[in-house]
């Protein structure tokens, strides 16, 4: 806790002002000036609680001392045991600059286009709990320096002939990307990260605990080279293309691979150290008896990463309304066979049979948060086999059922060519009966992602007021 | 040589006597056959106002003398805006819609007109029109005709099933409104798989978030390129000869196509 040096009262971090300000007397200090252990500065560690849940061990930490009733990851509602700590100290920090109330109207903005959403998750009153969280990122920097020598050539036709010029080519590069960030908690899924990104590390800050005043950080648990690849693929591939397009080049078709390692040797590519930095998330619960849906805002930015459920009823009377003015469409200008309407109905079920499997797919990867590099990252230190093979709530279920006995009774009818159209309506219906199913299916076990509990986003704690 | 001609004259004489033969034979078995089915004789109308004509050609002797005569009678409306043909046939080696092609334009070219066949063969219906006929009665409403048609064929009640056809091109010509429930039925349920879809592309493209693109993080960061000293030199050269594809080059025109009169069209149903 940072004391008022006018009241004694606790200094929390104003968003509007950049200030750390005291709520009793409106005393505004400067967070570099405000330091509690100069000795921890220099040792590169700063003081923190640490609090651990002692149901599932789960920790989070804060510079405040005030216990927290229940635990960010299992939801228990023991008190949390809580110790001092010297945590390393990171290098930077991006302060939260977006208010509460202006991550409400952002959220509130996204939901109004988010047509089949639930009503009583646009209604304003059911915001329940925001909570402000420093995440830990690792900020890599990349660059490339030294002689570049490569080869590249130009084929043109002239007459008869074709004539292909070879050239050799040198320069000297000179280029760096500095603060390519990924997150360095375990808990933070990467598809929430790269959503929310990106964060404008031009307005990083030298790191000082005062400025997590009235908020809670995350604990870095994924190591710094997990990323690294990555980071370097993005400078790698930049300055590829940056190469590949200066005026004496651009003509001509480069011969060298444009593999990482590739590129690696050819641009001389070196990362340093990566840095450690704090930078700003809101985390928002929205919540009205079962209903509840998350959302993640970047605190610099405002940008918005929400899975907003799927209303069933809402999707299924707003097709109900698309479908008159595309009948009145239909009508202008087409006279369908009812063997061309079944024809069409077949190819449409079996498209969503291959939306189905692609979709479920990639659900499963989120929720079981197999593409998630840090969680993997974190799981393998800890060695844990028992999540492996296990099925989600969100994997069960066969919805493509739907559209695959469409298409096989659709197939059907086609060879046995019956005379009465009534056969072919017949099927058509059956495939749009299949297609609902589904499709409904699908967006169920979305809303199942959408809406369960993930404990990064049920943090107790922190300044509700900030 | 003379020997060879005589030859050769007894041969075709012997030839000739065998056709004789045969012909016989065959005019005897017809006549025999025609003792055991009925073939009517085409009706033909021609209207003294417009020109346009009536032709019942009922080769599969599907309606009886009265049936013929009532249709008749039914189709002169049409002889207005075009000539009218009732055809009926048993065997057919092409598509129906050939049969009504090829039968039409030898009697009137591309002259205004609606041709209704019944192919026993193939077991379809199929309207055929042309000139300002097909302006009207166009493929689509062909299509609708002979789908409102066709369960008639099926029951074997031919000539309800080519006088419903007749009236409704009757109808049609006439400026006024046919029941297409075909249409529809099909638009309806075409439109709701349709609806279905977008909207369901649509609620996935609300409800979730993008990732940030290689783009926007570069932009975000701060970043420095540059190359100096750069140096390009020809190492060596090579050279093919490889004359231009005459055929892949080609431009110029593209030969025309059509053009001219266009041939009507139609549409049909299995029955």
């Amino acid at each position: 806790m940072y004391e008022c040096p006018n009241c004694g009262g606790n200094l929390k971090f104003d968003i509007a002002s950049q200030q750390l300000k005291c709520d009793y007397c409106l005393t505004m200090k400067d967070p570099y000036e405000v330091t509690k252990d100069k000795d921890a500065e220099e040792s590169n560690a700063f003081d923190v609680t640490v609090f651990t849940c002692p149901q599932c061990g789960g920790e989070i930490l804060s510079t405040d001392t005030s216990v927290a009733e229940f635990c960010s990851f299992c939801g228990a509602s023991t008190i949390l045991d809580s110790r001092i700590s010297k945590e390393k100290r990171p290098a930077y920090i991006i302060p939260f600059q977006q208010t509460k109330d202006a991550c409400k109207e952002i959220y509130l903005a996204k939901m109004k286009h988010a047509i089949f959403a639930p009503n009583e998750l646009k209604d304003k009153k059911y915001i329940d709990s925001f909570r402000g969280i420093y995440i830990p990122y690792w900020a890599y920097t990349i660059s490339h320096k030294g002689h570049i020598h490569m080869t590249g050539k130009k084929t043109y036709q002239r007459g008869d002939y074709q004539y292909t010029d070879h050239y050799g080519l040198s320069g000297d590069i000179d280029a760096c990307y500095g603060d390519l960030s990924y997150d360095a908690s375990s808990s933070f899924s990467d598809t929430i990260s790269e959503q929310i990104a990106p964060f404008d590390v031009k307005q990083t800050k030298k790191f000082t605990p005062s400025f997590l005043s009235g908020f809670y950080a995350d604990t870095a648990d994924v190591g710094s080279d997990v990323y690294k690849d990555d980071a370097i693929k993005i400078a790698n591939n930049s300055s590829y293309s940056k190469l590949k397009n200066l005026p004496d080049f651009k003509d001509l078709t480069l011969s060298s691979g444009s593999s990482n390692s590739d590129l690696n040797t050819l641009l001389h590519t070196h990362c340093d150290a990566p840095e450690r930095t704090l930078y700003p998330v809101w985390f928002m619960s929205y919540r009205k008896g079962d209903r509840v849906a998350y959302a993640t805002v970047n605190g610099q930015t405002g940008k918005i990463a929400a899975d907003i459920p799927v209303d069933s009823k809402k999707y299924i009377l707003g097709s109900l309304l698309l479908a008159l003015p595309i009948f009145l469409l239909l009508n202008l200008f087409f006279t369908f066979k009812p063997t061309f309407t079944l024809g069409v109905s077949v190819v449409l079920a079996i498209l969503t049979f291959v939306i189905h499997m692609s979709e479920v797919r990639k659900i499963n990867q989120r929720d079981q948060r197999t593409d998630d590099r840090g969680y993997l990252f974190q799981q393998s230190e800890k060695a844990d086999s028992s999540q492996k093979g296990k099925t989600s709530s969100a994997a069960r279920g066969g919805g493509s059922f739907g559209s695959l006995v469409a298409v096989i009774i659709a197939v059907l009818i086609f060879i046995i060519n019956p005379v009465a159209d009534f056969w072919y309506y017949g099927g058509t219906i059956i495939a749009f009966i299949g297609i609902l199913f589904t499709i409904i299916a699908i967006i169920r076990k979305y809303n199942i992602l959408a809406t369960r509990k993930l404990p990064q986003f049920d943090r107790t704690g922190g300044d509700d007021r900030a | 040589m003379r020997k060879h001609c005589t030859y050769m004259k007894i041969n075709s004489i012997a030839m000739i006597l065998l056709l004789i033969g045969c012909l016989s034979f065959s005019l005897t078995a017809h006549a025999e056959s025609d003792t055991d089915s009925y073939e009517p004789e085409p009706i033909f109308w021609e209207n003294p106002e417009t020109g346009y004509q009536i032709l019942l050609e009922d080769d599969a002797a599907l309606l009886d003398s009265e049936e013929r005569a009532q249709l008749a009678e039914e189709m002169q409306g049409i002889t207005t805006y075009g000539n009218a043909v009732f055809l009926t046939t048993t065997y057919n080696s092409y598509s129906a819609s050939s049969y009504a092609r090829d039968f039409y334009s030898d009697l009137f070219g591309h002259d205004s007109g609606t041709l209704f066949l019944i192919d026993m063969d193939n077991r379809e219906i199929y309207i055929f029109s042309d000139g300002a006929v097909y302006r009207t009665v166009t493929k689509s409403y062909a299509e609708s005709i002979t789908d409102n048609v066709y369960s008639y064929a099926s029951k074997g009640n031919y000539y309800r099933c080519a006088s419903e056809a007749f009236e409704q091109i009757n109808t049609l010509l006439a400026g006024q409104k046919i029941a297409q429930p075909m249409k529809y039925i099909s638009n309806v349920l075409l439109a709701l798989i349709l609806a279905t879809l977008i909207n369901y592309f649509l609620a996935m493209r609300t409800a979730g978030s993008a990732k940030a693109s290689s783009k926007e993080i570069l932009n975000s960061i701060s970043t420095h390129f540059s190359f100096r000293n750069t140096q390009k030199w020809l190492t060596k050269q090579d050279k093919v000869y490889s004359p231009p594809s005459s055929g892949s080059s080609g431009g110029g025109h593209s030969g025309g196509g059509g053009g001219g009169h266009s041939s009507g069209g139609g549409g049909g149903h299995r029955f």
